[in-house]
């Protein structure tokens, strides 16, 4: 019994301190920056109280409110269509049988490679004197377009990137969930004449809910941390067009070295998204499982 | 082999008592059968004596040696599991061998080991097969082989049959009892099924809702159930059960709704109520005017071969009745049943003890 | 069921067809790119006799990292994995099997979910913080424990997910069989979990391999990852972009090697991770 209770111990330790020494306690350390101001002489820290002057500067930050509104604006319509199109083509293509091994291997490799590496794919393709895009708008006859560097239309090709990138995992899913739902359900509703939207009204959509939510609060997590793509293809620009919260954290903490200021707007974000997500999930326990 | 003794064995899960109060002592070399309808404690009091499951309050023990605090490992007990859980890595004689190699047994003890017990199982061929490779009554086997080769002190099963169908179940029955014939070992059987408890035990105990109702002998329990729970429980088809009024004037005699009477085998002065168990072997098919016979009415007939099987209804009370031999019955007909007195068995209509 | 004998209409087969290629195009045209002169590339040709220039470029050049890159990514991807999937294992098998207080399981799990869903660089900070006041920063070691803990969470429920699938009962009957714990997980728990092992340890190795903001922040050129080596292409004044293609097309080889000969594994983690 002793030894027993020895191993539950042991066996759920390594767990237990890596969440709390790096996790944790990290959050102790932000909340201590964030009410000073961090300067490096010499490899030590040097601290200077400032109360919660870091905080009163966050609101008046362009950067910090664009970032908030373009990581928004980026997850919500990037994953809206992530979700639509791959719902579509998951609804368009079941039953095909032949080539299931080639297209699977297709539809995985995106997930699987580096964010930054679909930056430079992208960025080669969006390049505005050689990239493939222009290159077949002038066959076309048309004008070269500054996909990146046209502030109205830089966060909508961030946007693009990310369709590109995530629309084969959100059909994977969905084709699995589609595939698994019981054949004889769908006999049985022809049989009660449905007709072919009513059978997705009132039979697929029902059934595929909870395969739907788990892809999007998958997907809708992933979108808010988008770093990597931004990095390669805009750095946030221009201007703050395409500016997210990740990089606007990025550039203050490290790229100008305002250690107290970049933990303050750590944590905010950090209280933003754990509100967000108490806020979704009072709503979706207030609606109710749909059954 | 050895003894297990429990005394005052309880078990809390949070506010929950499953099992209360529970005194039992487990003779050497005894098959001792645990049985009783689902939920009412039985597994869980196995795995209380296999250490898999704590004791909250009471004492346990096995051999003499109070082992509350002892570890399953070291209580020198092996035990069968309704999934027979083998190791599915594993192939057969790997899976017999290793709680041996555990045990630090070099691989030639491990095989003197192994081998007689595989013979006694017919596995000789399949030791090595790995378990997805075995049929249902071969795991089986591998199964309690694994629990042979420890040669431990007591076997524990739970419900090891009820996995296999109906008619394997009926030869690894036969299996277990000569193989617990051969090893004498100390064996507690867990089963929800009556008849497995009526051929294997040496002694049942009944249990419901974490309480013993009765603990005896199968033949002592059929004939003399304590109450009418347990008269229920055992028996199939199940005793039938009348709910009838005691006649004051002659206090020998038990009154139907309809008027019908039974003549009791004693009388029952100071009972206003009695209920009357008859098993449905017990039951006659007489003729009309029959002292002692009751009218009912016939509603199916279910031959088997072997017995015919009576399904009737006397007002709302419904009644089995079985028979060795075939009956020239229709459904609908009216017809009349008796039984021996001596065979009712007599329980307080509010208590429901036997009286 | 009845579905396998019907075929699709040919139209399905178009639709799936044409997606997979607009998938797979851009992949093709930067291998393409990547066997290109820079001239080549910049003039837009698609007739050009193909060069490993670039290739040479992104191994040999002087000024070029990708070698140490791509020993550093490997070094920190294989450690970090290796740490991540014993302790998730040890956690999940402490769990779901060693009867822990509901509470427990569920602080820990709530606190992963939690913590999963904040954006990494929130705490790459404080990681960098605490790690250069011990000497951490710009060290394998402090990258590897940063990895470690991002994928620790991800581990955790699939490493659960695949043991809460061992049946109770084998647990019970081996420590029947006198085995003690670790016996119960090394002899029992893990040889049947080992494919959920493969998958967890799959994707764990991927993400590691991928991970950029927080590899960026905790490192600097001794230490620094391959992506960190694909991102200083794009950020130098005239970009390199043929041998930017180049060391994209290297760093996914990995990756791509994977899917070929373990994409049961990876499917299997996929949908098992998204179950949860």
């Amino acid at each position: 019994m002793k030894s027993d209770t020895f191993w539950r111990y042991a066996t759920l330790a390594p767990a237990v301190i890596l969440f709390v020494l790096l996790t944790i306690l990290p959050l102790f350390n932000l909340a201590a920056l964030s009410f000073h101001n961090v300067e490096w002489i010499n490899r030590e820290a040097v601290w200077e109280w400032v109360g919660l002057r870091n905080y009163a500067k966050l609101p008046n930050d362009t950067l910090f409110n664009a970032g908030i509104l373009n990581t928004i604006l980026f997850a919500v319509v990037a994953v809206a269509f992530q979700m639509v199109l791959g719902f579509w083509l998951a609804l368009m293509t079941t039953r095909v049988t032949r080539l299931r091994v080639f297209y699977r291997t297709v539809f995985i490799l995106p997930i699987l490679v580096p964010g930054i590496v679909i930056g430079a794919i992208w960025k080669l393709m969006y390049s505005y004197d050689f990239g493939i895009i222009n290159q077949v708008i002038l066959w076309f006859g048309g004008n070269p377009v500054d996909w990146l560097g046209n502030p109205d239309l830089a966060l909508m090709s961030v946007i693009i990137v990310d369709v590109w990138h995530w629309t084969p995992f959100c059909f994977l899913l969905m084709l699995a969930s589609l595939e698994s739902l019981p054949q004889d359900i769908f006999e049985a509703a022809e049989i009660d004449g449905a007709r072919r939207w009513q059978v997705l009204r009132y039979i697929i959509l029902p059934l595929m809910m909870p395969a739907i939510i788990v892809t999007f609060i998958f997907r809708m997590i992933l979108a808010f941390k988008v770093f990597d793509e931004i990095y390669l293809l805009t750095g946030g620009g221009p201007g703050t067009s395409t500016e997210v919260i990740s990089f606007t954290i990025y550039r203050r903490f490290f790229t100008e070295d305002q250690s107290g200021y970049g933990s303050a707007m750590s944590l905010a974000t950090i209280a933003v998204i754990a509100t967000m997500i108490i806020l979704a999930s009072r709503f979706a326990t207030r609606k109710g499982p749909e059954q | 082999m050895a003894t297990v003794e429990l005394k005052g064995v309880t078990k809390r899960f949070g506010a929950v008592e499953v099992i209360t109060n529970v005194d039992l002592s487990i003779e050497e070399g005894e098959f001792l059968v645990l049985v009783g309808p689902s939920g009412c404690g039985k597994s869980t009091l196995l795995r209380m004596i296999s250490g898999l499951e704590t004791i909250s309050v009471g004492d346990m023990f096995i051999g003499g040696k109070r082992v509350n605090d002892v570890p399953a490992r070291d209580r020198g007990i092996s035990m069968v599991f309704q999934s027979y859980a083998l190791y599915p890595h594993m192939t057969s004689a790997q899976n017999m061998s290793f709680a041996l190699r555990l045990a630090g047994k070099t691989p030639d003890e491990q095989s003197k080991r192994i081998k007689p017990a595989a013979g006694v199982l017919g596995l000789g061929d399949y030791l090595d097969r790995f378990p997805r490779e075995l049929s249902g009554g071969q795991r089986q086997r591998v199964a309690m082989g694994r629990a042979i080769v420890r040669e431990p002190d007591v076997f524990l099963f739970d419900e090891p049959l009820s996995n296999l169908d109906a008619k394997l179940r009926v030869r690894m029955r036969a299996e277990l009892k000569e193989l617990h014939q051969k090893l004498k070992t100390t064996t507690v059987y867990v089963t929800h099924d009556q008849v497995e408890a009526m051929t294997l035990a040496d002694r049942i105990v009944v249990l419901r809702d974490g309480i013993i109702e009765q603990v005896g002998a199968p033949l002592e329990l059929y004939d003399n159930p304590r109450n009418k729970f347990v008269g229920s429980f055992l028996g199939s088809p199940s005793m039938n059960f009348f709910d009838l009024r005691v006649d004051p004037d002659a206090p020998e005699q038990a009154v139907f709704a309809d008027g019908d009477k039974l003549c009791l085998p004693r009388s029952l002065e100071g009972h206003s109520r009695v209920t009357v168990g008859i098993r449905p072997e017990a039951l006659n098919l007489v003729a009309e005017g029959t002292e002692n016979a009751i009218s009912a009415k016939v509603v199916v007939i279910e031959p088997t071969g072997a017995e015919t099987e009576l399904f009737l209804r006397k007002g709302d009370t419904h009644i089995i009745a079985s028979f060795r031999e075939r009956l020239n019955v229709r459904p609908g007909d009216t017809v009349f049943l008796s039984a021996d007195p001596a065979k009712y068995h007599l329980f307080d209509s509010t208590t429901e003890m036997a009286i | 069921m009845t579905d396998h004998g019907r075929s699709a209409p040919l139209a399905r087969h178009a639709v799936l067809f044409g997606f997979a290629l607009i998938v797979l195009f851009p992949f093709l045209w930067i291998v393409m790119a990547s066997f290109k002169t820079q001239i080549a590339l910049l003039m837009g040709q698609w007739k050009f006799s193909p060069t490993l220039y670039s290739y040479d470029a992104v191994l040999n050049g002087k000024t070029s990292d990708f070698v140490t890159n791509f020993k550093n990514s490997s070094i920190i991807a294989i450690t970090s994995t290796t740490i991540v999937l014993t302790v998730a294992t040890l956690a999940a098998f402490s769990l779901y099997r060693l009867r822990w207080a509901d509470w427990v399981l569920r602080i820990l799990l709530a606190w992963s979910v939690i913590f999963h869903m904040v954006p990494p660089i929130t705490l790459a900070g404080a990681w960098y913080t605490m790690f250069r006041s011990i000497g951490l920063d710009n060290t394998y070691a402090g990258i590897i424990l940063a990895h470690t803990t991002i994928n620790l969470p991800m581990a955790l429920w699939m490493m659960g997910v695949f043991i809460k699938d061992v049946p109770k009962e084998l647990v019970e009957a081996a420590q029947i069989d006198g085995a003690k714990t670790p016996r119960v997980l090394w002899n029992v728990v893990v040889p049947i979990v080992r494919p959920g092992l493969a998958a967890t340890g799959i994707l764990c190795f991927i993400f590691s391999w991928n991970e950029f903001p927080v590899a960026l922040t905790l490192s600097q050129r001794a230490t620094a990852t391959v992506p960190l080596g694909i991102g200083k292409y794009a950020q130098e004044n005239t970009i390199a972009f043929t041998e930017m293609a180049a060391a994209s097309t290297l760093s996914i080889v990995p990756a791509f090697i994977l899917l070929i000969v373990a994409q049961r594994f990876i499917v299997r983690g996929l949908t098992s991770g998204a179950v949860k």
